[in-house]
């Protein structure tokens, strides 16, 4: 290999094959590496989304519960605030499953699905919550309490027009009673939700109807004007007391069974959604880990072969040099002590090294006797 | 059937009697055609029996169906919203508190005679248990008071119907298939085996005794009357399944049959609360679904078709048409092939074949494939419905579908089970 390297590369060319292999070594180990930790890259950016997605699963879980707590804060107390919160929850949950849906991978868009369809039965039912809350508030606030007060008012009418009659004072004072009784049981109701009362209040009221009945049989043309007109108070009363009890039931059944069943089932959805990224973060991170050593074992192995490549081309192109040298040295040196040379060592190259053999060569030739 | 046949078979009678009672309305009634609005569940306002029925009665009928909680809260605060109302025994007392309903006159239900026991007294044979909480004979009569009870009076809250008994399915892939009555049990729903794996139906007058049911069957609760509980023992039976949900017992709850054939079709669930089209279903689809009988017995539930307060006149005689239409024999058979009975089923038995009463109602090996009500074959050769014959299931009832006394207070209790 050194001879051939003198006989056909001259000096200059050698130098430089050993520098440009030099460079060639060290793009090439650049090469490796960056192509070897490329995957890492990808796999490091992969979990950086990864954790974006679990920061947004967290952040969709404690939305859920925030939002049923709101909504229940809304159905037991009324709070307007709370209704409005739970529509704010609901746009920010609803945008948070949109930028899920926005991902690549079929299962977590699947799941986001799941999330957006119960999402919208949940908003669904909150509004019948809301309007059917609306419509008791009404009920109890306004409608109960005027139709109470106009019944009552006929009653009191009653009792002024029979002030000749104390029996019929004494009845309609007990009337009055039981009215009074279907009230606060009407509003221990809606207070404790016990619905005992409800059948309390409605056996008041129809004690009150009774008592009304028995009294027309007995009463004159204007009483009986009267008490038609309180029974037609009392019978849409009831009605009214009646209505509000079964919306009070109804918007509790929404809350507590149809709206807490659907944050329950986006809950568990979204756990699963967690465990989901979660799986995929470790399998990230075992990539991750494997590239990395992957990546070294290979840097390792092909710097070790490239290395070794270069320290023996190195080695070559250094003897190749070095070799010629040292032989014309040698032959000075036996010029020196006065041995006889028959010839310069051979080198045929025009280079460097080729025109310091020639100049010994004439050297030589002129130091022979005879010349 | 068609109408003329319907007549002849059923009609004739009742034509004669209604005549005879000075109803001249119904006569009216086929040739305008009145409009009848029933609302009510799937379960029964499917549109076939909606054709049928307008074929055989000469009447528009429009059905609305929708949830349970949704035609109870519309029927309860408008009764103007419908003439006739189909659902379930656990919401008589709410509708009739409200007003909702008008009584039935039972002289006017041509088929009444031929109503089994089951909802008259209570009990098909001497021996079976009449079952805690509302048990339909509870209900049935109006007093002279004007409150509901079990002493026979001429006028009835509900016309009795279609009725089955309930329990939970479970997938034989993955849980060894039981004895009926004797190894199945409700507390297979709390055993730690099927963690994760297990479901409950979203409703609380029904789930809630599913779970009462598994905790009394593992025997962790006791009950003084578990068809009317008390807070406190409310309380402790919340106390013991959320307990169990956050520890990731319960996969979670279903809220229609469709979502409950999903949930065990996927394999995230191995045992839930199930109803009978649900396990059909996922017979259908390959998946072996056993439709349990369990020792403690069945929760079981009546169906009811109440008439409106507001309904008078010409929809009145139809909604009369309508409800005698529904015992005169091809509804019960065709309600039969989805698994329900009805409660004259002997006028049903002349629609069906001897295969299929032996099948539904006998607990016999069918002799042949059975069609279910889409026509796609329900039963393969040799099968036996789950739990036997029509009187072995009613004989083992343990509890009624019911709204307990503490109705509010379970929803909330039920939002924390849910949420836990």
């Amino acid at each position: 290999m050194i001879g051939f390297l003198n006989r056909h590369i001259s000096l200059k060319h050698r130098i430089h094959a050993g520098y440009l292999l030099a460079a060639v070594v060290t793009l090439a180990l650049i090469g490796l590496a960056s192509l070897a930790f490329r995957g890492t890259v990808d796999d490091f950016n992969r979990f950086a989304s990864f954790g974006q997605q679990s920061r947004r699963n967290l952040l969709v879980a404690s939305s859920l519960s925030e939002i049923q707590r709101q909504a229940l804060i809304y159905t037991y107390v009324g709070h307007p605030s709370a209704a409005a919160e739970v529509g704010e929850i609901r746009l920010q949950l609803a945008a948070e499953i949109d930028r899920i849906l926005r991902q690549e991978q079929p299962e977590i868009r699947s799941i986001a699905e799941i999330m957006r369809y119960r999402l919208q039965n949940y908003h669904d039912a909150f509004l019948l919550v809301r309007d059917l809350r609306e419509r008791q508030r009404k009920l109890i606030n306004a409608d109960f309490r005027n139709l109470a007060t106009e019944a009552e008012q006929s009653i009191k009418d009653l009792i002024r027009l029979s002030a000749h009659n104390p029996r019929q004072q004494l009845e309609s004072q007990e009337i009055l009673t039981a009215m009074l009784l279907v009230e606060k049981h009407a509003f221990r109701y809606f207070d404790t939700l016990d619905a005992t009362h409800v059948a309390k209040s409605k056996q008041a009221l129809a004690r009150s109807l009774s008592g009304l009945e028995r009294m027309k049989n007995s009463a004159s043309p204007s009483e009986r004007a009267l008490i038609a007109m309180a029974m037609d108070k009392l019978d849409l009363y009831q009605k009214t007391v009646i209505e509000a009890v079964q919306r009070t039931r109804g918007y509790l059944y929404l809350v507590n069974v149809v709206m807490a069943a659907e944050a329950s089932e986006m809950r568990y959805q979204a756990k699963k959604l967690s465990a989901l990224v979660a799986s995929q973060m470790s399998a990230a991170e075992q990539s991750i880990l494997s590239s990395i050593e992957d990546a070294g074992s290979l840097l390792l192995i092909a710097g070790i072969g490239l290395l070794a490549l270069l320290i023996t081309v190195s080695f070559i192109i250094g003897q190749s040099i070095t070799r010629p040298i040292i032989l014309l040295a040698k032959t000075f040196e036996k010029l020196s002590h006065g041995d006889s040379i028959s010839r310069i060592p051979d080198y045929r190259l025009p280079d460097e090294i080729g025109q310091l053999s020639r100049a010994a060569e004439a050297f030589l030739s002129r130091s022979k006797p005879g010349n | 059937m068609n109408r003329r046949q319907f007549l002849q078979k059923s009609g004739t009678v009742s034509l004669a009697s209604a005549a005879s009672m000075g109803c001249p309305a119904i006569v009216k009634a086929y040739n305008a055609k009145p409009t009848i609005k029933v609302i009510g569940t799937h379960v029964t306002l499917q549109e076939t029996i909606r054709q049928q029925a307008e074929r055989d009665l000469g009447i528009n009928i429009v059905f609305t169906p929708g949830g349970d909680a949704e035609m109870l809260l519309k029927a309860s605060t408008d009764p103007r919203s419908f003439d006739l109302y189909e659902q379930w025994t656990d919401s008589i007392r709410v509708l009739w508190q409200a007003d909702a309903i008008q009584p039935i006159e039972i002289r006017r239900l041509t088929y009444w005679d031929e109503i089994n026991d089951l909802t008259k007294t209570g009990r098909l044979t001497p021996k079976a248990p009449l079952g805690l909480g509302d048990a339909p004979y509870k209900l049935l009569y109006v007093q002279p008071d004007g409150a509901l009870g079990s002493v026979q009076s001429d006028r009835v809250s509900f016309l009795p119907y279609v009725h089955n008994t309930d329990s939970f399915g479970y997938n034989t892939a993955v849980i060894p298939k039981g004895v009926p009555y004797e190894t199945e049990s409700w507390g297979w729903l709390l055993e730690e085996r099927h963690h994760g794996k297990v479901a409950i139906v979203n409703a609380p007058t029904i789930g809630l005794f599913d779970l009462a049911l598994a905790a009394r069957a593992r025997g962790l609760i006791e009950f003084q009357d578990m068809g009317n509980m008390t807070r406190e023992e409310i309380d402790a039976l919340f106390g013991i399944v959320i307990a169990l949900k956050r520890k990731g017992h319960f996969r979670g709850v279903w809220t229609s049959v469709p979502h409950s054939i999903e949930l065990m079709a996927s394999g995230e669930v191995v045992l839930q609360s199930m109803f009978s089209p649900g396990v059909s279903a996922l017979n259908g689809m390959g998946i072996p679904c056993v439709f349990a009988a369990p020792r403690e017995g069945y929760r079981a539930w009546h169906g009811v078709m109440c008439l409106s307060r507001e309904c008078q006149g010409e929809q009145r005689e139809a909604a009369y048409a309508f409800m005698n239409w529904w015992l005169s024999g091809w509804p019960g058979a065709f309600i039969a092939r989805q698994g329900y009975y009805i409660s004259n089923p002997q006028r049903s038995r002349a629609y069906m074949t001897t295969s299929e009463w032996d099948y539904w109602y006998e607990g016999k090996p069918a002799a042949e494939p059975l069609r279910g009500t889409d026509g796609r074959i329900s039963v393969g050769v040799g099968e036996i419905r789950t739990g036997g014959s029509y009187l072995s299931r009613f004989e083992h009832v343990a509890i009624w579908n019911t709204v307990m006394d503490h109705y509010e207070y379970t929803l909330t209790k039920w939002n924390e089970f849910l949420l836990a």
